[in-house]
């Protein structure tokens, strides 16, 4: 070994033993987990345990609610995926636009809902979501609108719970956006106006082509973290109603800590795993093709 | 971004006994929660360094209980320090606790979670026939016991009753609510009657206790072969469950959650809806909001029954000491003091929770009360769950399935067998070992 591998080695070391401690241990843990029974009977004496194989797996597939989740969830994803990005993607090119002034200033109010306390702005949404005293349908009202039960119709409460998370997060890729169009260049956007192109011929070509590395980062990170929603659904509405946005995290949880089936919550895991995982190869050979890495 | 708050998700909404009791707007912003909380999970680290006891109280009883402690202090001198639990995150908690082996010293927990805890070896229980466990009213012991032993002492008691605006009812001609099932519904369907666009009752649809009591009346058990299976598809259950339906499909009662549902009292002061079933919690909310709901404005009434003033789930918190107890005869010391029935009567004026101790009930003013009165006649005519660790998730189970078919997924008939189909899935593990005679 170089004295060069030997230092590099010294570097990555440490965070390798981090990862294999936090990660690849429990991960393990979680799929050997996950072909065990384990439950609050195996939890008070382990000779209840037992090995099932692919029993969970086969137990979830077979489970109506499980298959809600996983509708609940891509629904979650396939809405509020191209709604997060459109709108990140909209304040940022509003923000950079050479006519706006204060632009700091729009920045940090942009970017607060993201830094605040979720449980705190969920509460407030909950507020303006409520039917009867609601900001949300006092606004309807004043357009002739009938009150909609944001929350309490199970049509309606995926929708609802959406526009919280849209709001909440598309600060932080609004950010990396505003970032990346910093670096578009700006004489080859003059160079085409030159050429006659329009508004949106230069967004297209120009404008588009050079953020696109930032544009699949955010999206690969928010399908990932679309597909990992928990803790919106929990604190709006606890699921309900009529399970109509259960996410497969939130069943997880169910599973796991509210009725102590550690050994099917695992199986979840391990499903919500393999698709995170699949998501982001597909998305990552994408950008490739597209040369934007 | 979206796992770094989970913690903070279980403080949300306190909500006594799970999600199934009352949202208001105290309930929904508990300041004095997080920030018990928030020290709790501070002083987590070094458990072991703070001298005396550690107590988890949950839900209101949780916040005041601060208050009762000083005396305990001055009589023994030992430092007791409470962390309050709302009930959303209690039971996980517990659970968590024992398997993380971080439970405190002295525990309050829902009786209905003893079979589970009792189970896991997560409490130590008094000795077999301690003074602790004398002298409380009928079925407060019963409902500690698992397997014919008792596992924890009865604090306090609890069951379901209605609570019903004298004006509202007296417009729709009737001075208290029937008690016989056919004529509640004349009554629920005349209040509908004068303003369509309002409601007889409220049965939020992620509370079992309504369904589970019209159940309970019916003298069938929920669950049978030795516990192993669902009865859900009998005909009392099916009768029980029609009565439900029936509420319901004549707009009796909205369809409508807990989550969705806004400050409760304040529907209910607007006249949204003129019945509100619900247990002693309500006793204590309404005693803080008397500027919202005069005393004179309402009053209690037995839950209906079919043939009259019919039974309710018996409800009730225990105290337990847990089994990683570092002093146990402290902890003894302390659960003897809080069950002690001068401390009772005083966690009554402070909560609106109900003793457990026939000598608290003989102090001043429990037995004159027309509320606590009709409690207490309430709770004599009780059901207990069945002593299974499943039980709260069965019930859980079964209660969603009941809001399917509120919400026209399931008639009666086809509700009830997807009930049993859903509880014999999560008894399968029962029955494995029953069959093997390792069943607790």
């Amino acid at each position: 070994m170089t004295r060069q591998a030997r230092a590099g080695l010294g570097f990555v070391l440490p965070v390798m033993i981090g990862t294999v401690l936090v990660l690849v241990i429990p991960t393990i843990g979680a799929a050997l987990l996950s072909v065990t029974d384990f439950d609050i009977y195996a939890l008070a004496d382990i000779a209840n345990l037992r090995f099932v194989g692919a029993g969970n797996y086969a137990e979830l597939l077979r489970m109506p609610l499980f298959w809600r989740s996983v509708a609940n969830t891509a629904l979650f994803t396939a809405i509020g995926v191209p709604a997060a990005i459109a709108t990140s993607l909209g304040v940022a090119l509003l923000i950079s636009s050479a006519t706006v002034r204060w632009k700091p200033v729009w920045r940090v109010l942009l970017f607060a809902p993201y830094v605040t306390t979720l449980v705190a702005t969920a509460v407030v949404w909950r507020y303006m979501f409520d039917r009867h005293n609601g900001l949300l349908n006092y606004a309807l009202s004043l357009i002739s609108i009938a009150p909609v039960d944001w929350l309490g119709d199970p049509r309606t409460s995926i929708p609802a719970t959406l526009i919280f998370i849209v709001w909440k997060a598309f600060g932080y890729n609004m950010l990396v956006f505003i970032a990346a169009l910093s670096t578009v260049p700006q004489e080859l956007a003059e160079a085409a106006r030159l050429d006659g192109a329009g508004a949106w011929a230069r967004f297209r070509h120009v404008t588009l082509p050079a953020i696109g590395p930032a544009l699949l980062l955010a999206a690969v990170l928010s399908v990932a973290n679309f597909i990992q929603i928990f803790t919106e659904p929990y604190v709006m509405t606890h699921g309900g109603p009529a399970q109509s946005t259960v996410t497969v995290l939130y069943f997880m949880f169910d599973q796991g800590f509210t009725w102590w089936n550690l050994g099917m919550a695992s199986a979840v895991a391990m499903i919500v795993f393999v698709v995170i995982l699949l998501v982001t190869a597909v998305q990552a050979r994408l950008g490739k093709r597209n040369e934007w890495w | 971004m979206l796992l770094a708050s989970q913690e903070w998700g279980h403080t949300l909404v306190e909500v006594p006994y799970r999600k199934y009791d009352i949202p208001t707007f105290d309930t929904l912003i508990q300041r004095r929660t997080l920030l018990t909380l928030g020290a709790g999970l501070a002083l987590g680290g070094c458990g072991a360094a703070v001298p005396g006891l550690r107590w988890w109280a949950i839900g209101a009883l949780g916040e005041n209980a601060p208050e009762l402690l000083p005396a305990f202090r001055t009589a023994t001198g030992v430092a007791v320090e409470v962390q309050a639990l709302p009930w959303t995150g209690a039971h996980e908690k517990l659970l968590t606790g024992f398997a993380g082996n971080s439970l405190p010293d002295v525990m309050m927990l829902n009786s209905a979670w003893l079979p589970e805890l009792t189970l896991i070896g997560a409490v130590a229980p008094p000795a077999a026939r301690s003074s602790l466990l004398a002298d409380h009213v009928a079925g407060a012991v019963a409902s500690v016991e698992v397997a014919g032993r008792a596992m924890a002492v009865p604090w306090t008691a609890d069951s379901w009753v209605q609570f019903y605006r004298r004006d509202l009812l007296a417009a729709a001609g009737y001075a208290a609510p029937p008690l016989v099932w056919s004529e509640w519904m004349q009554m629920a369907r005349a209040i509908k009657r004068r303003q369509p666009d309002r409601f007889a009752t409220l049965h939020l649809l992620d509370w079992p206790e309504p369904l589970f009591a019209f159940a309970a009346q019916q003298g069938v058990p929920f669950l049978r072969d030795h516990a192993t299976r669902g009865n859900f598809s009998s005909d009392g259950f099916r009768t029980a469950l029609g009565f439900y339906k029936g509420i319901f499909d004549e707009r009796l009662a909205p369809v409508t959650t807990g989550a969705e549902a806004g400050d409760t009292y304040v529907a209910w002061r607007h006249g949204r809806f003129a019945i509100l079933p619900s247990n002693a919690t309500s006793i204590g909310d309404l005693r803080r909001r008397t500027t919202l709901l005069p005393h004179d404005l309402w009053d209690v009434a037995l839950t209906p029954g079919p043939r009259g003033a019919g039974a309710a789930m018996a409800r009730g918190t225990s105290l337990a000491v847990s089994h990683a107890a570092r002093d146990p005869a402290a902890a003894w010391a302390l659960i003897r003091y809080l069950c002690d029935p001068a401390i009772q009567r005083r966690v009554y004026d402070i909560t609106g929770d109900l003793p457990t101790r026939r000598s608290a009930w003989r102090m001043p003013e429990m037995r004159t009360n027309p509320v606590s009165a009709t409690f207490a006649t309430q709770i004599a005519h009780s059901v207990a769950p069945p002593a299974v660790p499943e039980w709260e998730r069965i019930v859980a189970e079964v209660q969603l399935v009941a809001e399917h078919m509120v919400r026209g997924d399931y008639g009666v008939e086809a509700a009830t067998v997807e009930m049993d189909k859903r509880v014999d899935r999560i008894l399968e593990k029962r029955r494995w070992l029953a069959e093997r005679g390792r069943a607790a």
